[in-house]
């Protein structure tokens, strides 16, 4: 009797745990935007870098492409999404 | 092979990309799975934007096509990017057509006995990304698409094998899909000489794919001229409604497919990007190299 309770305060306390990851991650996502700043053009050395680009690079092309062949789920990458290749 | 030509001005940008993959098949005998043992790939766009410095805005057209063995595809495009917040903030929306085309080839045992309504295939595609800058080391894009596909959109070339008959059949899917991915991709240049991709996706469609898809790449400069990323890609979906594995379907189903892209699965990548560009260097032109396992 006692195991089961201790088994169901113990996922519960899972259960919880999970959620409070999740609304960390989330308030961690709102509060970083929320302090966006306004960066000038000449601090944006950073940001400016090959490796920071929010697109897959040209090599990946290749990649994304027989990625889309292989699984039945495909863009929001900069990739091919449907159409333009002959496969599922 | 690839080859990039690109003629720019202040404003307007014309930019055009064509591209040429030989793809070779690899196999583990001595014995190739299919007469497609290597195909080559041809594709080339060519893409007319203008600028307004004034308002930040820019408005651009696009077409392009894609060759394949049994495959050609037309595509045409529209595009509309806002920029605001001294380009700290982004909102790029993007619409493109494919038309395509299929030549059949059907399995050769089956030839004169199967048949498919016809070898067209239409997808329109709808595009929407936010791109933010949140301080001087950190970025993040947003991409939310839909993707509506008509046609012919099974492979002629798979055979299905049923639990109840002897006779074999062509894959036979639903000619209209609707795809929905959404994605989220965070860079952070955590050192001077090291920088953390990270990127997200969600994906679902109608035929019942559900997936989850996450890729980080750790790119760290060993010098002003070489950058090397160890990377990993994490991608795990559930199987469409219409998959079933070699002699599990039942000839009376209006739709089956045995191709295992559309089962579920999960896969793990891994691998190194290797990238050389020099500076000053006009003799030797930048060059990367993409080394990948998977499991």
């Amino acid at each position: 009797m006692e195991l089961s309770f201790n088994l169901k305060i113990y996922k519960l306390t899972i259960i919880s745990m999970r959620k409070s990851l999740r609304n960390i991650a989330l308030f961690s996502i709102l509060a970083s935007m929320n302090s966006c700043i306004s960066v000038k053009s000449y601090q944006k050395m950073y940001l400016n870098d090959y490796e920071m680009a929010l697109a897959a690079k040209k090599l990946e092309v290749f990649e994304i492409n027989f990625e889309t062949y292989r699984e039945g789920a495909s863009g929001a990458n900069g990739g091919k999404v449907g159409g333009g290749c002959g496969c599922n | 092979m690839q080859l990039i030509h690109k003629h720019e001005n202040s404003n307007p940008v014309i930019e055009f990309d064509s591209v040429i993959w030989h793809f070779v098949q690899s196999y583990i005998d001595s014995y190739t799975s299919s007469a497609s043992s290597q195909d080559v790939r041809t594709f080339a766009t060519i893409s007319y934007n203008r600028k307004n410095l004034k308002a930040g805005e820019t408005y651009g057209i696009r077409a392009g096509f894609s060759t394949e063995y049994d495959y050609r595809s037309f595509s045409a495009g529209l595009s509309y990017t806002k920029e605001w917040n001294h380009g700290n903030s982004e909102l790029n929306l993007t619409t493109q057509a494919f038309f395509d085309d299929w030549s059949i080839i059907y399995p050769y045992e089956l030839r004169g006995k199967v048949t498919l309504p016809g070898s067209a295939r239409k997808s329109l595609n709808a595009q929407a990304n936010f791109f933010q800058v949140i301080n001087k080391r950190l970025q993040l894009g947003i991409s939310a698409e839909l993707i509506q596909m008509s046609g012919l959109l099974s492979t002629p070339f798979h055979r299905i094998y049923f639990k109840d008959i002897s006779i074999p059949d062509i894959e036979r899917l639903p000619d209209t899909r609707l795809k929905v991915p959404l994605g989220i991709r965070v860079n952070y240049h955590l050192r001077d000489y090291m920088i953390a991709r990270t990127f997200y996706r969600y994906y679902w469609d109608d035929f019942g794919i559900y997936s989850n898809t996450f890729e980080i790449e750790l790119p760290v400069k060993l010098s002003l001229a070489l950058t090397m990323g160890p990377f990993y890609r994490y991608h795990r979906q559930t199987g469409s409604k219409y998959f079933a594995p070699f002699q599990t379907h039942l000839s009376t189903e209006i739709f089956y497919t045995s191709d295992y892209d559309l089962s579920a699965f999960e896969s793990h990548k891994y691998g190194l990007t290797i990238r050389y560009s020099p500076l000053l260097d006009y003799f030797v032109p930048e060059k990367s190299l993409l080394l990948t396992g998977f499991s």
